[in-house]
């Protein structure tokens, strides 16, 4: 690995002092220690980003160029992800009442900044979220009416906003990427989205509502 | 008419194995004081855990002597139950179980009890501080430490746990649990590493004692008893009395005693070190130093000193053992990915057998 500093060891272990903070600052995997050293939280590969921050990963970190590396990881349950404030997760609807959606987390995208970025992972266990009629869109929250915008069983690609309270986490839909991406009619045929508020059946050609992701 | 409902052994019965005694054994040379037992650690044999540990300390004399065992699995971070409160931080649990075979000689209820219980507080308390709980909000991480077998020397079962055997046992202050504790956090910290959660250091347990010069001490006790009022008993709650002699009164430090090396030992200490940082996490105590015994004068504080401090350096050593069985298992896991370097595997060379040994 060329980017890697001379002075950055191969292999870091919980403890290890790896580089001092006023130049460098900590990423992922590190944390600053007492003495102001970056200092390594997991057993890892350390690396420096380009912006001087020190992250460690526990498998190497893939080259820029190759797209295969992050095909590997989705089959396999992430025992150590936790939703956190601003990153992207999936979720299924589970229970739906006029003033919100409650929903189960099952996959989330680290958030940005983490430098992880990018790969999405399956959660090891699910986490209950809520989607409040106030934060399915951004305009017009008091006309939302939460049976138009999701139904049991879709899939949606929410935002956490915060952390929640004991139970849930909170989950925002507000925003066009954000939204229902899997959902499936009455009778069960899958639905294709039409326009940001609607989706269509293609075998009958029924239209329902739901706030739609936009499709990539 | 035969029972089909139920496996029955065989009709004509069996006879229990009868093993030969192994002629071939090993010539043991008494450690030195200051020479901490050989540790085998090894990560990531709990499949199910997110992390796991298995240490074994070598057995000392032969196959019959019991020895210290324990493996460590670590669940989580997963999410706390809905009725507990909000917390932003992790909430670590610790739990320490002596199976019911551990115990050489007696056999051991299921139910915990107070010596369990007592272990798993101050195993919580040892590998809180090292874990960075802040990463993780909402969830819970547990630690299961089993003890799969243990030396003996552990306070409740006292006297008849080593009737019978020869385990040499010294008397004095009983170091079994302390080693039981220090070996489950050293074993807890590397399964936490496996595990990759966060953690500020690894924590590693050492003991170390004070022990009476004289090992055969306990020889000649029986036979003259009229000494007994030589003897100047210490004023600690052991049920043991616990005795040193006024005129000759050295007190040599032992790193890692085992209640098999027959030492009288008059205090111990057990810490929980995190050595890169340089810092304690839990101290424990035991026995007590006369601080008039040799009339100089000092209130013993020394000695505390040097005994905490020789646990310490008997943590120093266990770290390198947690150090080497956490950079074993990645190295691992890099080559099965097929994506080592050469040089790191090259470091590695001296670790492929698995038993990690120190000096």
């Amino acid at each position: 690995m060329s980017q890697n500093h001379p002075s950055l060891p191969q292999i870091a272990l919980p403890g290890q002092p790896l580089a001092p903070t006023p130049p460098y600052t900590s990423n992922s995997g590190t944390h600053t220690s007492p003495s102001s050293y970056i200092t390594a939280s997991i057993a890892g590969i350390p690396y420096i980003n380009p912006d001087l921050s020190i992250s460690i990963s526990r498998s190497p970190r893939p080259t820029t160029t190759t797209t295969t590396t992050t095909t590997t990881s989705p089959s396999s349950p992430h025992p150590l992800l936790l939703p956190e404030v601003t990153s992207t997760v999936l979720a299924r609807v589970t229970r739906l009442t006029p003033r919100q959606a409650t929903v189960e987390i099952f996959a989330m995208m680290r958030a940005s900044g983490t430098g992880a970025e990018g790969d999405m992972g399956v959660c090891e266990h699910t986490f209950q979220g809520i989607i409040r009629a106030q934060d399915v869109r951004a305009t017009e929250k008091d006309r939302v009416k939460i049976l138009e915008s999701f139904r049991i069983g879709d899939v949606v690609r929410a935002t956490v906003i915060s952390l929640g309270d004991q139970s849930s986490y909170y989950l925002s839909t507000a925003s066009n990427s954000l939204g229902v991406v899997v959902a499936h009619s009455d009778a069960g045929d899958p639905l294709h989205p039409i326009n940001w508020r609607q989706m269509a059946c293609a075998r009958t050609g029924i239209v329902e509502g739901r706030k739609v992701a936009k499709p990539i | 008419m035969t029972d089909r409902r139920r496996i029955n052994g065989p009709s004509e019965g069996t006879a229990p194995p009868v093993f030969l005694t192994s002629s071939t054994r090993k010539a043991i040379t008494k450690r030195s004081p200051t020479t901490l037992r050989k540790i085998f650690l090894k990560t990531s044999l709990t499949p199910p855990a997110t992390g796991s540990a298995f240490l074994e300390l070598p057995t000392p004399q032969n196959s019959t002597t019991p020895t210290l065992k324990l493996t460590a699995s670590v669940y989580g971070p997963r999410p706390l139950p809905p009725s507990t409160t909000f917390s932003p931080n992790a909430r670590l649990t610790a739990e320490l179980k002596f199976s019911p075979f551990s115990t050489p000689g007696r056999r051991r209820g299921y139910v915990r009890d107070g010596v369990e219980r007592d272990l798993s507080a101050q195993l919580s308390i040892a590998l809180a501080k090292s874990v960075d709980v802040g990463k993780y909000p909402k969830s819970g991480i547990d630690v299961f430490v089993s003890v799969l077998d243990c030396e003996g020397g552990l306070g409740d079962l006292d006297s008849d746990a080593g009737k019978g055997r020869d385990s040499g046992k010294g008397g004095g202050v009983e170091v079994g649990l302390m080693s039981v504790l220090a070996g489950a956090i050293s074993c807890a910290s590397a399964a936490i590493a496996d595990a990759g959660i966060e953690c500020f250091d690894l924590v590693a347990g050492g003991v170390a004692g004070l022990v009476l010069e004289k090992p055969k001490w306990r020889k000649g006790k029986k036979a003259d008893a009229g000494q007994e009022e030589e003897m100047d008993v210490a004023e600690d709650g052991d049920s043991k009395p616990s005795g040193k002699k006024k005129s000759r009164r050295t007190l040599t430090l032992v790193l890692d005693p085992s209640p098999t090396d027959g030492y009288f030992i008059v205090a111990a200490a057990m810490v929980a070190y995190m050595a890169a940082r340089d810092e304690l996490t839990l101290i424990w105590t035991k026995g007590s130093i006369d601080p008039a015994g040799d009339g100089d004068g000092d209130d013993g504080v020394e000695e505390v000193e040097r005994v905490i401090d020789g646990a310490i350096t008997a943590a120093t050593g266990v770290r390198l053992v947690i150090n080497e069985a956490v950079k074993e298992r990645l190295l691992l896991g890099l080559k099965e990915m097929g994506l080592v370097k050469g040089n790191a595997v090259v470091a590695s060379g001296d670790a492929d057998d698995g038993d990690t040994v120190m000096v």
